[in-house]
């Protein structure tokens, strides 16, 4: 996380410093501003949002994709976070982006995406941040964070014991992930694979010159 | 390790692992009679250990593969993109050979105009057996087809476009859809080096993995230089593996640049004292140029698995003489689409509940078509450290533009008869990226060294005991780059037996 830095003035808002987590404002109100985290998860929630049992971006934060997240857009700046948060105040009424309802917030997106903010400059700026942060929220969440391969100290996937053929498969259906929403089943198991290999001997057998070899 | 070889080879890749096996299958010492002793040398590593089972594959490969980093990995690959593994490009390149006969007939004309090569179709039919029969080349089989393939051939058909089946190289393929260019096989489908590979270790060649060639030596011989062995890299260590023949196939850019680093090549591009002057070495770089344009439909038109090749095409020449030649490819109507890529889709909605419907089914819905465009005339330079650059200003820049045009808005037309719900429509064009992994001609064969760096038998012009066989032999470009130099490496092992080791 950052050290100390001096956040950009932004018209009528505030100064302050950005520490670890933390805005220490001097604005009218004394109202804190929120942390790079916050709006991040502001963000995820409202471009992914819960439905249910499909939890959504929400389920998966205590899996830690917020922090999967926050990595990849290490190269946004916190002043231009702060002024995205801002900038719904001004677009849908009133409070920043993190504190208005899931409504507002999905407002404010739209509003960026048809490119209606009136401040040039927070449009800008907020175009932006939401680009980056769809790229990273639905990259990290349709390539089923947080199911991984577990690998050895090599780096190679590790296979199931006892088995120098299969590696073992992630997606372990306790958690409603990216793949689950986009009906993808990832790498075949072991018995999905012999059924078609099953299947593509019987069309050997019946397919006539032009098809590939299958052997035994 | 013996240091003294009959043959030293630079590069286990298609080429070199061909030559590797059919010299020692075929060629014998001239003065002993004796088998070849013949070394390889790869930079990347072999990944070969464990049984392999038809159809299942191989552990090594199996554990390197895993669908799910949607990478083949880092590791595996050089700077350029191209493999860097014992086998090379073959054990994760995406298995198309457009036609059963690997070249079309306007493919050899153009090597003959181009530098007066002596290659012909009928030399060339031995070749173009070997390949056919060793690598399995021919069409998937139509059960395997998705919707949307034969959406494709429909629509062809029915707009009086030439519709010709795709043939794959592939062996045991479960046609799983999780495949493509840049990805190993989990199943070892993929018609690949292997088979080279384990006859050239039956016969008793030495495979020297994770061992980079750092230079060519060259030593003088009389009037001329002469090529004596490999300076190589291995463990830390550099040592010199010497060779009554050496062959460099290290590919369309590794070729010109370690001969450029061994002092081989333009005065102003040597980075080396110079051994021997040929402007053309890592010149002529011509590649394919392709524009994908992308389509949804309204219902799927993939299966959950499909045959991920492709399974059809459409030819257009666009120039004379086969210049200009546009393959459309239905590959996108049945190669895998990732959650992640339809989330980003140009089709997708923002966000929110909207996207979460459209990623019910976006990944079966989602596909598209290939215009590669071949034999394009745009050329590119390969410098010492392998950078290729193009010269944007050259006329034939403006003339590949206007064939995108043509084929981007072929391609809308069949797709809209396809019965697309959308098509993208790609970015206007203004500049020309070029692709390494289908390019050929960077020291290519021919009569004159004006022109070309080596002859029609794969000896440099300029060189003693030094001959080149990989892409960069290839006078021109077709399409793809695989089975091409494929098959000039199957003609080639038998004009250097007879040459030299009969």
């Amino acid at each position: 996380m950052k050290t100390r830095r001096k956040v950009l003035k932004s018209a009528g808002a505030f100064v302050g410093t950005l520490v670890v987590g933390r805005v220490f404002v001097s604005a009218a109100g004394g109202a804190e501003a929120p942390t790079r985290s916050e709006i991040i998860s502001a963000i995820g929630c409202t471009l992914l949002p819960a439905n249910g049992e499909r939890g959504g971006y929400q389920l998966l934060e205590g899996h830690g994709i917020n922090e999967e997240v926050s990595n990849k857009l290490r190269a946004i700046r916190d002043e231009d976070l702060l002024a995205f948060n801002s900038g719904a105040a001004a677009a849908v009424g009133e409070k920043d982006f993190v504190k208005q309802d899931e409504q507002k917030r999905a407002a404010y997106l739209k509003t960026i995406v048809s490119k209606n903010l009136a401040d040039p400059k927070i449009a800008a700026v907020s175009e932006r941040v939401y680009r980056a942060a769809r790229v990273a929220v639905f990259t990290t969440y349709y390539q089923n964070f947080p199911e991984v391969i577990t690998r050895d100290a090599s780096g190679q996937p590790m296979t199931i014991a006892g088995d120098t053929h299969q590696i073992l498969n992630p997606n372990t259906k306790k958690l409603w992930t990216g793949w689950d929403q986009a009906g993808f089943s990832g790498t075949w198991r072991w018995p999905e694979e012999e059924a078609r290999r099953k299947e593509l001997r019987r069309i050997a057998k019946t397919v006539a010159p032009g098809f590939q070899r299958f052997e035994a | 390790m013996n240091n003294d070889y009959d043959v030293v080879i630079a590069g286990a890749g298609a080429a070199g692992c061909i030559l590797a096996a059919r010299l020692a299958e075929h060629g014998k010492n001239p003065r002993t009679g004796q088998p070849l002793r013949i070394a390889m040398m790869e930079a990347g590593p072999y990944l070969g250990q464990g049984e392999n089972r038809p159809g299942v594959g191989h552990p090594t490969r199996r554990q390197a593969n895993t669908f799910l980093n949607y990478e083949m990995g880092s590791r595996y690959l050089w700077p350029s993109g191209m493999a860097k593994v014992v086998g090379g490009s073959t054990m994760h390149w995406g298995t198309y050979g457009v036609t059963s006969s690997v070249f079309f007939d306007d493919d050899y004309s153009a090597w003959r105009d181009c530098t007066g090569v002596d290659w012909t179709k009928g030399d060339f039919a031995d070749a173009v057996k070997e390949t056919q029969e060793l690598w399995n080349l021919k069409p998937a089989p139509e059960e395997v087809l998705t919707r949307g393939n034969k959406l494709f051939i429909d629509a062809g058909r029915a707009l009086n476009l030439p519709v010709e089946r795709f043939a794959v190289a592939r062996k045991n393929c479960l046609f799983c859809g999780r495949c493509g260019a840049g990805h190993f096989c989990k199943y070892d489908a993929k018609s690949s080096s292997q088979h080279n590979i384990d006859r050239a270790l039956q016969l008793g060649v030495e495979i020297i993995p994770e061992c980079e060639v750092e230079k060519v030596v060259f030593e003088k011989n009389g009037a001329r230089p002469a090529a004596r062995g490999l300076q190589v890299r291995r463990n830390g260590n550099v040592e010199v593996i010497r060779g009554s023949k050496v062959i460099v196939s290290c590919g369309i850019i590794g070729t010109p640049s370690l001969l450029l680093r061994s002092g081989y090549g333009a005065s102003d591009k040597v980075t080396a004292p110079r051994v021997a002057e040929n402007v053309n070495v890592g010149r002529n770089f011509e590649s394919d140029s392709l524009v994908p344009v992308a389509a949804i439909w309204d219902e799927p038109i993939k299966s959950g698995t499909g045959s991920s090749t492709g399974a059809s095409y459409i030819r257009q020449d666009y120039g004379n003489n086969g210049e200009g030649r546009l393959i459309m490819q239905d590959y996108q109507m049945s190669a895998l689409t990732y959650p992640h890529e339809a989330a980003l889709s140009v089709f997708a909605p923002a966000f929110g509940g909207e996207h979460e419907q459209y990623m019910r089914t976006a990944t079966q819905r989602i596909g598209g078509l290939y215009p590669f465009i071949g034999k394009t005339g745009v050329l590119g330079e390969v410098s010492a450290t392998g950078s290729v650059t193009v010269d944007q200003n050259q006329p034939s820049v403006a003339r590949l533009l206007k064939w995108r045009e043509q084929a981007t808005a072929l391609c809308h037309e069949v797709l809209t008869k396809m019965g697309a719900t959308m098509v993208d429509t790609p970015a206007r064009q203004t500049y020309i990226g070029m692709s390494n992994t289908h390019a050929a001609g960077t020291c290519r064969a021919g009569e004159d060294p004006k022109t070309s760096v080596i002859n029609s038998n794969f000896e440099s012009h300029d060189i003693d005991d030094l001959l080149i066989c990989d892409a960069s032999a290839v006078p021109r470009q077709q399409q793809y780059g695989a089975m091409s130099t494929v098959t000039v490496a199957h003609y080639a092992w038998r004009r250097i037996v007879r040459r030299h080791f009969a």
